[in-house]
């Protein structure tokens, strides 16, 4: 249940740029050329992917419509675990 | 002098570590003479009066379209109306979630010029310089960028150049995932303060203030999950490429020298035609301020200027006061109907303490602050 209220704060967030200077992580998908399609809990954005390195399977940090910085799994997770935390409010 | 008899102030330039800090409640766990003030970490605060009144005046243009973030549609302008006002007055004003939603509309509509209100710190910045090069690779015209970035790296040194009594920094995370931590290195070691580059999380952010206490002077990196030391070198190259640092307006705190990202000449096409031969803003303060002018008078006479009348924003911002102690705070100035940005904005700080008006405490154990 608090999964979902997290995922729908998060696409709200995205959809309505509630802040605009917040990163998420999501998972790349796919790729074509400066662009991907990455994950966010079952919302799939385009993504500007210009500033880092990376390929499907990937996490990374996105920000305004562009990845910031590209990271394993383990730390994406770490990072969802706060927007967890600091929403629950 | 003790520890716990000496005044200690921490900044927390980023607003959403003010957002976190307070629903974690360390606020509430912290000694006494321990205070958590609220730094310019927000780009939309910052943004002045009169950059709100440009971006009025495109979207008053037959054939333009104003395309801007959520937040900054009730950022009141001079007179005190908003983007939102325009907006329902019937002028073209579109909220966008990316500066990239600019692409698919300029191609779809290419009679109509887009022009972006770019507005950021470090972290948004390349965005605008990608735009650009996407722009120029789909052969679009129709694109234009209203810039308004601002280095934040530039704000906090400001700060520490003027002599504002501020003992430790929290330094904010996500610019520091482009100029990496190693941008603090020279700042730590002028002024002698900690630097502590913190993540979001409770137990992150309560380790970043017990080193900001505890750990002397330097940079510390405690958001190694994103945070390099060197940052993320394209993005510093692309601010290289495209932008001049030049002196910019913050709201509330006046001119900061070489703290604004404009477009370098040779990308002049990009700006908008009716701001290219406008008069840059200029606030009268900062230059007094760092020649060692009496910074209260000066702030007085600065918010007389840029601020509405009442409005502390620029004390807030640099933690002077809390916004509570604004007379207006909550009374005329609630988030529905603001009189100054930091009201406004979901990371202004005046925002924050008024939505967390009864600070939680979450769950946090009192004893698990531990400081001496
Ligand atoms: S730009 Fe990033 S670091 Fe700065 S206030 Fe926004 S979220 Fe925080
Ligand atoms: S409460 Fe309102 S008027 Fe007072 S400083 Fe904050 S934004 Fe300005």
């Amino acid at each position: 249940m608090q999964q979902i209220h997290l995922l729908v704060v998060i696409y709200h967030d995205f959809r309505y740029n509630k802040h605009m200077c917040v990163a998420y992580p999501g998972k790349i998908l796919s790729l074509d050329g400066r662009t991907a399609k990455v994950d966010f809990a079952g919302n799939v954005v385009s993504v500007n992917i210009g500033l880092v390195d990376t390929r499907p399977g990937d996490y990374v940090l996105v920000h305004a419509g562009m990845a910031i910085e590209s990271m394993g799994e383990e730390k994406a997770r770490s990072i969802l675990n706060v927007f967890a935390e600091i929403n629950e409010f | 002098m003790s520890f716990e008899d000496k005044p200690f102030k921490i900044m927390e330039v980023c607003g959403t570590h003010t957002s976190a800090i307070f629903k974690s409640g360390i606020r509430d766990l912290l000694p006494e003479n321990v205070r958590l003030v609220s730094g310019p970490g927000c780009p939309v605060c910052v943004t002045p009066p009169s950059y709100i009144d440009r971006c009025i005046r495109i979207a008053r243009t037959p054939g333009h379209v104003l395309l801007c973030f959520g937040d900054m549609m009730k950022v009141p302008a001079r007179g005190g109306s908003t983007l939102s006002d325009a907006k329902a007055a019937g002028r073209s004003v579109r909220m966008v979630y990316a500066p990239f939603d600019a692409l698919a509309l300029a191609a779809k509509n290419p009679d109509i010029e887009y022009t972006v209100a770019a507005v950021g710190f470090e972290t948004t910045a390349p965005a605008y310089a990608l735009l650009i090069e996407e722009a120029q690779a789909r052969g679009l015209t129709n694109i234009r960028l209203l810039t308004a970035l601002k280095s934040a790296v530039r704000a906090i040194e400001w700060i520490c150049e003027t002599g504002e009594d501020v003992d430790a920094f929290l330094c904010p995370g996500h610019v520091s995932v482009i100029t990496g931590s190693a941008a603090y290195a020279p700042l730590a070691e002028k002024y002698g303060r900690p630097f502590v580059v913190a993540g979001f999380e409770a137990k992150q952010l309560e380790a970043a203030v017990r080193d900001c206490i505890c750990g002397g002077s330097g940079v510390r990196n405690l958001y190694p999950e994103a945070v390099s030391e060197e940052g993320n070198a394209r993005a510093k190259a692309l601010l290289e490429t495209y932008f001049d640092l030049t002196d910019a307006a913050w709201r509330g705190l006046g001119t900061i020298p070489r703290s604004g990202y404009e477009l370098k000449s040779k990308y002049a096409r990009w700006i908008p035609d009716q701001v290219r031969d406008d008069t840059p803003d200029v606030i009268p303060n900062a230059a007094a301020v760092i020649a060692g002018a009496d910074p209260q008078s000066t702030a007085a006479a600065v918010s007389s200027d840029t601020l509405p009348p009442g409005c502390r924003c620029g004390d807030v911002i640099l933690g002077r006061i809390d916004p509570p102690d604004c007379p207006l705070f909550g009374g005329s100035c609630t988030p529905l109907r603001a009189t100054g940005p930091c009201m406004v904005s979901s990371e202004g700080a005046c925002g924050i303490w008024y939505r967390n008006r009864s600070p939680v405490i979450a769950g946090a154990d009192p004893q698990s602050i531990v400081i001496y």
